[in-house]
């Protein structure tokens, strides 16, 4: 899985990240350990860009999900709690979460966010310079 | 149409794309199709991380269609396991008394109109998810 990654200073600076092929289970760790170095270098905010990614397994919402609470700096959670964590966030009355924007899902990705009820928690665009802005 | 392959996580893009054009050939619609192979995908993930547990194992896949119904069977030889009598988990539960791979049934339900499991007289477990579908051509 190719993933790009660029820069942009809106009212914080937020790493764009755009990556390119499915997101299922053999593919999820790449995204994972691309946010984990981002935050590393003191990211915490990513405009997710899902305009070329066809395909969403279970495991890649696993990795949405973690690198919401990676960013926001709570703990991981356990790799396989899969069902907990989205009870978690539907459970959450914060509301959606700001430190991770979703930019143009395609539909059969879409279709599985909503299904999973995660579509809830993170703001979704189809404009990028909307999406920036709101950070 | 039957494919077998090695339960790796690596063949699960292989496994998707082989249901899409089994199912084309089938004729069945694109949205029944991208549905069970949603769910199959999940179940194959399962099997291979859960049911084979990383290690080697096979995996075989067949799809056809009994009348207006989109058939895929995953039949593997990890140890038993039905997900169709998997219960959702008890949300009141603390996180570490609850059992792993809930999300992954959880959207197999979803995706699918029927989720059967058996055990097969070699050992294998079969699983038979079922999805209605729109067909173009009579098969």
């Amino acid at each position: 899985m190719e993933i790009k990654i660029s820069q942009e200073q809106c009212r914080v600076p937020v790493s764009v990240v755009a990556p390119t092929g499915d997101l299922d289970r053999a593919t999820y760790q790449q995204l994972l350990a691309t946010a984990q170095s981002l935050y590393a270098q003191g990211t915490r905010h990513v405009l997710l860009d899902l305009s070329q990614v066809p395909y969403i397994s279970s495991a890649g919402l696993m990795a949405l999900h973690s690198m919401a609470l990676m960013l926001e700096g709570q703990a991981l959670p356990d790799a396989e709690d899969g069902w907990g964590a989205m009870q978690r966030m539907r459970e959450s009355e914060a509301g959606p979460q700001e430190h991770v924007k979703l930019l143009n899902p395609q539909p059969k990705v879409s279709r599985v966010l909503q299904t999973s009820g995660l579509d809830a928690f993170f703001p979704t665009f189809t404009d990028r310079q909307a999406a920036l802005a709101s950070f | 149409m039957q494919l077998d392959i090695a339960a790796d996580v690596l063949n699960l893009a292989p496994m998707r794309r082989f249901i899409e054009s089994a199912a084309a050939a089938l004729g069945a619609d694109a949205q029944a199709t991208n549905d069970l192979i949603q769910a199959a995908d999940e179940a194959a993930t399962n099997i291979i991380v859960h049911g084979y547990q990383g290690q080697p194992g096979a995996l075989q896949l067949e799809v056809t269609r009994a009348g207006d119904l989109l058939l895929l069977y995953l039949r593997d030889h990890s140890p038993a396991f039905d997900p169709c009598g998997f219960t959702l988990p008890d949300v009141t539960l603390p996180l570490h008394a609850r059992r792993p791979g809930g999300l992954g049934i959880y959207l197999m339900r979803q995706f699918t109109d029927e989720m059967t499991y058996r055990l097969l007289p070699d050992g294998r477990n079969e699983l038979r998810l079922a999805k209605r579908a729109n067909f173009q051509t009579g098969v």
